[in-house]
């Protein structure tokens, strides 16, 4: 399939010759009649690469004739170059007196044993497609070249998802290869309305991306809009479908995500049924999905293949971790510095126990604590496998357990800080896990500085933002803001099947659902 | 842009400004205070402290337990109560914290003196709060502060927990909040009832820990007589047997066990019990055309038979009417003894006041003055229903059961 469309590209500028105004300058550059000339051209242009392997050949077709099969060695599939590609050339039984252009269209069509070849009259293209793996054959005296679809294309193996495990569901997860992620998905949604539309970007990298969406389902506006953001895009290299994210998202800074990241085929498939738009970056596992709510970024794939009772249940717990991770510390904070008053008397008499003697103010105490464990997770991420249990040690033992005896942070804080942390990896989404760990310090600050009013200062400034945030003309904090009863059936709570059925799906992600 | 942010961030200043009571203060930089007595002598009030010491109390780990007692108190003088709490500083390294002060004792003197002052300090400053219990005592109030109680960590909290342990598993007194002192000295009667809170037992002070080191001990805490406040002054006490009755009239009873004779000729001992589970009571006052007031009180309540010490089958129905008519005549008596003590003190602190007031609001103005005066015009009837709704797993008397084999 994916070989399929990239032929079809190839061909385009033959048949569409010089039209393409944004190549055009680079198109003014012919083949020549002679092949040696035609080398050095191409020589020139891939600036005498060393991996450029030429090799010149007679074959038995026309036998005076000096042929050239040029390519780069390490992007090209040597099995096929030697069966499919040299060896119908040095033993072929046709013979021909054709000479020239239409000698090359003959071993095109007759001799290569290879689905994917085309005609090339433009040196430019034929270095282009030489650096992404295509053979090319040049024969003396014709001003055109054969481009060979040889690519050898290295592909890690499609794995379990690393990021986003479940239980129960699909075990299976994206990869770099855009090819095998469009055939993930292909073979979920077998739906002839799911359209691909293939772009390049990044003028380095030339990286391919693909825009999908299941037409009918997905409002036509909105394929527009992401559509003309993504050909807006100038850039030079695009190394991750991050940079994708960065720059087609909506504009106005905000912590919170606004297009969503996944690694699983089934979620993307999932959004791509309720007439969200996916966006497959070649290079990077994780596929774009936009576009999307504040609340969907708390429903994992897994909600819809578990029982709908445990789901809502699960669903409740991950907005109130969310909520728990965001504000707690700055809670704790605010109440045992500034509101002692609210705490039942043995609490506040078993929490000053613990404070006596701890030079720091709660403020510090626990922004340093937040920091160690900031700094914990980091080195987490970074360091070297092998050396992961070293860490936890160090961590659990060290900073936690002796910092208590130690009498540096109270052990309340350390249970503060621990809690938090773990509420934070339950938010399915990690960018909107992000989100909650920078506005936790935010608060905490606030806390510090005015205790409970300074917390409802923050909380009222974040609820305004979040609600005048859109994504792709949807608003962000839909279905709660603007409210539609319908949809509170999929958003705290996952109701039942045959209640979610009746759901008409294109209906979700209309711009026109804003309210005006 | 920058003046679109101001304009957003405008609400969020003002709403800092709005904050009454914020001052950062760190939990090691308080002394909790949970109980405080108030003394009066010589013209001068004498407030004595109960410090809450938290790492004596929160067995905190690496430290082993300490044997340091979990209160410290203090008193200090001034001839106002907020000027003798500002002395404090002069002795204490922690700025005195009253939010979790759980009870106030006030000392006979000081009742007698007149407790207004302290029911001023509470209605203005935010620090205190309405929720503390209030008690009187004879005698010195520093001492019941100065009390350990066994099990319990914090005296001050124990004692109010053991006011509403009291208020709802065995009526006897209310628990009196401050709050509703406040509400009934405001109240058309002006009058109300804190109880009285003791130290029982030998002279000899549970200060130390090692006086909790012996299973018995010499002295404890009890709740004792009623002191009766008018005005804003202490009029009288009221002893337990005639307070008993109070909190029927007053629809105060949670649950309480009643005492009754269950035989057939009424002459033997009250060695049958029964539990009052839920009680309610409604007054309905009549004004007669003479000015008098009648008073009708119906009080009706249910609950499950205790202990039964007659040979009777509980399973005949004569009987268990028998039973719940002497419980309502024993309610009854409780009630009238009460009302009768109400009327000799000559102080409505039942609050009869406030029910005629609903009623007759144009005819209370004229009433008022001599209203307390006036008690013992006012006619009470009185009508107890009791419903006895178990007699527990046995329906006859163990010994009956025993003799009948």
């Amino acid at each position: 399939m994916f070989f399929g469309k990239r032929s079809k590209a190839t061909q385009q500028p033959l048949s569409a010759g010089t039209t393409d105004a944004s190549k055009s300058d680079r198109k003014t550059n012919p083949f020549t009649p002679s092949l040696k000339t035609n080398l050095d051209a191409l020589n020139q242009l891939l600036g005498h690469s060393s991996d450029l392997s030429s090799r010149s050949l007679g074959s038995p077709l026309a036998p005076d004739i000096t042929m050239s099969i040029l390519y780069l060695g390490d992007l090209v599939d040597d099995t096929k170059l030697n069966e499919h590609v040299l060896r119908p050339l040095l033993s072929s039984r046709l013979q021909s007196d054709l000479r020239s252009n239409d000698l090359v269209e003959l071993i095109g069509e007759r001799v290569i044993e290879i689905g994917s070849t085309s005609v090339s009259v433009s040196l430019n293209e034929c270095a282009d497609r030489l650096l992404e793996g295509y053979c090319l054959l040049l024969i003396q005296e014709a001003a055109c070249g054969l481009l060979i679809d040889i690519r050898e294309i290295k592909v890690r193996q499609v794995s379990e998802p690393s990021a986003e495990t479940v239980v129960r569901g699909a075990q299976i997860s994206f990869n770099e290869s855009i090819s095998t992620n469009l055939n993930l998905l292909r073979q979920i949604l077998r739906s002839p309305s799911l359209h691909v539309e293939e772009m390049e970007v990044g003028s380095e990298t030339r990286t391919q991306l693909a825009l999908i969406y299941l037409d009918g389902v997905a409002s036509s506006d909105t394929v527009n809009t992401v559509r003309s953001r993504l050909q807006a895009i100038q850039i030079s290299s695009v190394l991750d479908s991050g940079y994708i994210e960065a720059l087609i998202q909506d504009k106005g800074y905000t912590p919170f995500p606004t297009i969503k990241n996944t690694e699983r085929p089934d979620a993307v498939a999932g959004g791509l049924l309720e007439g969200q738009i996916a966006i497959i970056v070649d290079g990077s596992p994780f596929v774009l999905v936009a576009p999307v709510t504040f609340f969907q970024q708390f429903q994992s794939p897994e909600d819809y293949y578990i029982r709908f009772d445990i789901a809502t249940f699960l669903r409740l717990i991950r907005y109130a971790a969310f909520i728990i991770s965001m504000t707690l510390p700055s809670l704790y904070i605010a109440v045992t510095t500034f509101h002692q008053e609210m705490l039942p008397t043995t609490l506040l008499i078993t929490l000053a126990a613990q404070r006596e003697g701890i030079p720091f103010p709660g403020l510090v105490e626990a922004l340093m604590m937040e920091l160690t464990f900031e700094i914990l997770r980091e080195a987490g991420v970074r360091m070297p496998r092998a050396i992961g249990p070293a860490i936890s040690i160090v961590g659990a033992l060290v900073l936690g357990q002796a910092a208590v005896d130690a009498g540096i942070v109270s052990a309340g804080m350390v249970i503060i800080v621990s809690f938090t942390a773990i509420c934070n990896f339950v938010i399915p989404q990690l960018n909107m896990a992000i989100a909650a760990r920078l506005i936790r310090f935010l608060f905490m600050l606030l806390a510090g500085m005015f205790g409970l009013m300074g917390i409802i200062a923050g909380v009222l400034a974040v609820m305004i933002h979040v609600v005048r945030l859109e994504s792709f003309g949807v608003p962000y904090m839909s279905p709660l803001a603007p409210f539609s009863w319908s949809r509170m059936k999929d958003t705290f709570i996952r109701a039942p099947l045959q209640k979610l059925i009746k759901r008409e799906p294109h209906k979700v992600f209309q711009p026109d659902n804003k309210q005006k | 842009m920058i003046k679109h942010w101001l304009r957003f961030m405008y609400p969020f200043i003002l709403l800092l400004l709005l904050c009454g009571c914020w001052n950062r203060v760190e939990m090691n930089e308080i002394g909790v205070i949970s109980a405080t007595a108030v003394d009066w002598k010589d013209g001068k009030w004498i407030v004595s402290y109960q410090l809450v010491i938290p790492q004596a109390i929160s067995s905190h780990s690496g430290s082993s337990s300490r044997s340091e007692a979990p209160v410290n108190v203090f008193s200090t003088e001034g001839a106002s109560i907020r000027q003798a709490i500002g002395e404090a500083s002069r002795e204490m390294s922690r700025k005195l914290y009253f939010a979790h002060n759980q009870i106030v004792v006030v000392s006979e003197s000081a009742a007698r003196k007149g407790i207004s002052a302290i029911l001023e300090i509470y209605m203005r400053n935010p620090d205190a709060r309405e929720m503390v219990s209030m008690f009187i005592t004879k005698g010195s109030s520093r001492k019941l502060i100065e009390q350990l109680l066994p099990i319990e960590k914090i005296p001050g909290n124990a004692i109010q927990r053991l006011i509403e342990n009291e208020a709802g598993n065995n009526s006897l007194y209310p628990d009196m909040t401050l709050y509703r002192v406040l509400l009934d000295l405001l109240g058309p009667e002006q009058a109300t009832g804190i109880p009285e809170l003791t130290i029982a037992g030998a002279d000899e002070p549970l200060n130390s820990l090692e006086s909790l080191k012996t299973t018995s001990t010499k002295s404890k805490i009890r709740l004792g007589n009623l002191a009766v406040i008018q005005g804003d002054q202490l009029k009288s006490w009221l002893s337990q047997e005639d307070a008993a009755g109070l909190m029927w009239l007053t629809d105060e009873v949670g649950r309480v066990t009643i005492g009754f004779d269950c035989s057939k000729e009424q002459n033997g001992p009250k060695n049958s019990a029964a539990i009052v589970s839920k009680a309610t009571t409604k007054h309905k006052p009549e004004l007669s055309a003479d000015g008098r007031v009648t008073m009708r009180v119906t009080v009706k309540a249910n609950g499950s038979l205790l202990e039964y010490a007659c040979p009777h089958k509980l399973t005949e129905p004569e009987i268990v009417k028998q039973i719940e008519r002497r419980i309502a005549e024993e309610i009854e008596a409780e009630m009238m003894k009460s009302w009768h003590a109400v009327q000799r003190i000559e102080t409505d602190i039942v609050g009869f006041g406030t029910v005629v007031n609903r009623a007759y609001p144009k005819q209370w103005k004229a009433m008022r003055t001599e209203w307390n005066q006036n008690l013992t015009d006012l006619k009470l009837e009185v009508k107890v229903t009791f419903n006895l709704t178990r007699v527990g797993f046995s329906t006859r008397n163990f010994k009956d059961a025993q003799n009948s084999e």
